[in-house]
């Protein structure tokens, strides 16, 4: 195997594929990205954690054809040295490979092709195309919620519901304390055949949140024969990872009824704010704080400790509402963080039922959260 | 200055008031022989014939074929507790109840109001034999670990001061066997070693200490060189580390019949962790056989909880595992620990929030019930 490349193409490339990789644990070969170089396709890039498939083409001028795995994190750490802008590589055994530009060389010790695990292969069941940034925006916005209780498979998921009649995108997750629900109209640019109802595993959904571009190019999501898989297309990219099989538990049945709630409208990044300050005296992960709202005021407070207690006051604009309601705060946190909008709508009923978040005079994308039942 | 003050033979004494014919001869409280009871409390006419609490009744009963054993009413015991601490609460607000006889008191605060430590503990002499007529032993020293030891010494019915910069001498001449945490196996050892004083345990090297007696002879250097900690904060209730219960049964039990005890078990645990306002994540199942071989197991739960059903099912989850035992099961015991306060507020989850709500009002009445009339005779 011989090629040259632009340093820039692999070093980005090699990145990526690098999140996936593992070091090198029982099985040694996911430690290693695979290149295959060919005349006709230029350079194929491969990696793996059995979970996540990901597959990268690069351009490239070959002169002679080949594959061999090159262990990832050396790869990567190597290419962030070369300031060439083009590099030379060649293959200088059965395992081992040399890279070279300018004055600098670099020789690997590489695993052969063999034992590489094989990229997924599988016959289209359904498919349908959607735009990157959409998808990305999307997800984005639920994938904060996904359980990490790993005693409830189905929950470390995101829900993905696409009905064709109606062109509507749905993603649902939740931990059980808090559910966030984006209900969205979609432009699809191929519609599905069909009805799906998908679970994605928190793993690939922040894979593709750090991976899709920010930009309208169509993102082609297929759905292999047999349930368990899932793969994305785009631009040279090829994703192919697992989903989780079970049934959702049904979400719809716990979302309360806002026309019998009482509503305070509320300043996001004021409160988003008055949550960061009063979270200086907290010594454990998650703890308590307490939203006390009181006519024109709303007050934030943590509980007394042995170190202290913090406070702040954020003014509201028309409130006649007054509830005190105490909360887990980085679920809080977390809600406020993921909503854009500067005004949102604090919908409760008592200080015991759930609340539902959403951007004012909008029902599309909505939080339910579960608050701390005070015991007397 | 502290106050150690604990009640004489407590039991016994409840038992003599109760029973005035009890006095003077060798009475002991215990589970019966048949079954397989233990002294809970012995009075001092019995101690003398060797008989201490954990010892089995029928052993007991052997040594000293006299000895008079009385069944215990455990309600009547904690009314007197509760009279006792509330006299100690009158003398000063900082106390350390330690069990259901004995607490230690913080007296450096009060000392303007009634005198000093000397003073106090003789008030709380006189007013706990004339509106318990129960004996106290008292003990005072400048750390709970010196006042511990001066209330053994005091015993029975007397009061020990070791004043402030007394204590290296106190602790020098002191005998081990009179030590707080050195039992009869120790204080034999120790004899053979020539070593009856504490102050003798500095003959030795720590090294030689730790290999004979472990952590144990580690912990024995370290009190003789007066390095005794007592970091341990005047908190009225501090939160529990766990909330357990188990039982020795009458017979050895096959698994069959031994799984329908864990209801029972859970029920007790369930109680009292409502009863304090605690909620604990894990569940851990105690498990001894015929043969005394024993193991615990332990499950951690995805939410605190202190409901009896959601104990019992995580208790019956893991002995599940034992079903397959052909031998018999002598003990089982239900623990729960992971323990956070409930006035913390609690995270119930937004599908059985409504169910908890319902569950909770449940074993508030349950508990009511059971309160009024007979503990634990409504389960739930």
């Amino acid at each position: 195997m011989k090629f040259k490349v632009k340093t820039d193409d692999l070093r980005n490339a090699v990145a990526e594929l690098n999140t996936i990789i593992v070091p090198a644990t029982t099985y040694r070969a996911i430690s290693f990205i695979l290149i295959k170089a060919s005349k006709s396709d230029g350079l194929i890039l491969q990696a793996t954690d059995y979970e996540i498939n990901l597959k990268k083409r690069v351009e490239a001028d070959v002169v002679e054809e080949g594959a061999i795995g090159i262990p990832g994190k050396f790869l990567n750490a190597a290419l962030k040295d070369f300031d060439e802008e083009e590099l030379e590589v060649e293959q200088t055994g059965s395992e081992s490979l040399k890279v070279n530009a300018g004055l600098k060389k670099v020789t690997f010790a590489c695993l052969s092709e063999d034992e590489y695990p094989v990229f997924p292969k599988f016959e289209e069941k359904d498919s349908f195309v959607i735009s990157a940034q959409l998808l990305k925006e999307n997800i984005r916005k639920t994938a904060y919620a996904v359980s990490k209780d790993t005693s409830n498979m189905v929950l470390m998921g995101a829900l993905w519901e696409i009905s064709t009649d109606d062109s509507l995108f749905n993603m649902v997750s939740t931990d059980t304390h808090r559910l966030v629900v984006n209900k969205s109209k979609v432009e699809f640019q191929k519609p599905p055949a069909q009805n799906l109802k998908l679970i994605v595993p928190e793993k690939l959904l922040s894979f593709l949140v750090s991976s899709l571009p920010q930009t309208d190019v169509p993102v082609s999501v297929v759905l292999p024969e047999g349930d368990g898989k899932i793969a994305f297309n785009y631009e040279n990219t090829e994703i192919v990872g697992k989903l989780i099989v079970g049934t959702y538990p049904d979400y719809e049945s716990i979302i309360p009824d806002t026309s019998s709630m009482k509503t305070i409208v509320l300043d996001r990044i004021a409160v988003l704010k008055a949550i960061r300050f009063v979270s200086v005296l907290a010594e454990k992960k998650s703890y308590n704080v307490n939203l006390s709202f009181e006519k024109d005021v709303l007050m934030v407070n943590t509980d007394l400790t042995e170190v202290g207690e913090a406070q702040q006051a954020v003014e509201l604009e028309d409130n006649k509402e007054s509830i005190k309601i105490i909360f887990n705060i980085n679920y809080l946190k977390e809600v406020l963080m993921n909503l854009d909008e500067e005004k949102i709508e604090f919908n409760f009923i008592d200080q015991r039922a759930p609340v539902l978040t959403k951007p004012l005079d909008s029902n599309e994308y909505f939080t339910i959260i579960m608050p701390i039942r005070p015991i007397e | 200055m502290i106050l150690h003050c604990d009640l004489d033979s407590f039991f016994v004494s409840v038992e003599r008031l109760e029973d005035p014919c009890l006095c003077g001869k060798p009475v002991a409280v215990g589970g019966s022989a048949s079954g397989r009871g233990v002294i809970a409390s012995g009075s001092y006419e019995a101690r003398k014939l060797g008989i201490h609490s954990g010892m089995p009744t029928a052993k007991a009963l052997s040594l000293c074929p006299d000895l008079i054993l009385v069944k215990p009413v455990f309600g009547r015991y904690s009314e007197y507790s509760k009279r006792f601490f509330s006299i100690l609460k009158d003398f000063t607000p900082d106390i350390q109840v330690v069990s259901i006889d004995e607490a230690y008191l913080d007296v450096s605060r009060v000392q303007l109001l009634w005198g000093d430590a000397h003073k106090i503990a003789v008030l709380i002499r006189e007013r706990t034999q004339k509106e318990l007529g129960i004996p106290v032993s008292i003990g005072i020293g400048s750390s709970r670990y010196i006042a511990k030891c001066g209330s053994k010494l005091a015993k029975p019915d007397g009061l020990y001061v070791v004043t402030k910069g007394s204590e290296e001498e106190f602790l020098r001449t002191l005998e081990v066997k009179n030590l707080n945490g050195v039992g009869p196996k120790m204080t034999a050892k120790l004899k053979k070693l020539g070593i009856y004083t504490v102050g003798q345990v500095m003959l030795y090297e720590k090294d030689f200490l730790e290999q004979i007696f472990g952590k144990a002879g580690l912990w024995l250097y370290s009190i003789a060189a007066g390095e005794y900690s007592d970091s341990i904060s005047f908190i009225e209730n501090p939160i529990p580390r766990s909330i357990g219960n188990s039982r020795t049964f009458i017979k050895d039990l096959p698994y069959e019949l031994a799984v329908r005890e864990l209801r029972t078990l859970a029920t007790e645990v369930g109680r009292r962790a409502r009863k304090k306002n605690l909620f604990g994540k894990t569940v851990t199942l105690k498990v001894r056989y015929s043969d005394f071989s024993t193991f615990t197991t332990a499950h951690t739960l995805n939410e605190y909880t202190n409901f009896t059903n959601t104990i019992h099912r995580a208790a019956i989850e893991i002995f599940g595992k034992y079903s397959d035992y052909l031998g018999k099961f002598r003990l089982l015991g239900i623990t729960l620990s992971n323990i956070i306060e409930g006035s913390e507020g609690i995270q119930f989850d937004l599908w059985d929030h409504k169910e908890k709500e319902k569950l909770m009002k449940l074993y508030n009445a349950v508990d009511k019930l059971n309160e009024k009339y007979e503990r634990n005779k409504v389960i739930f």
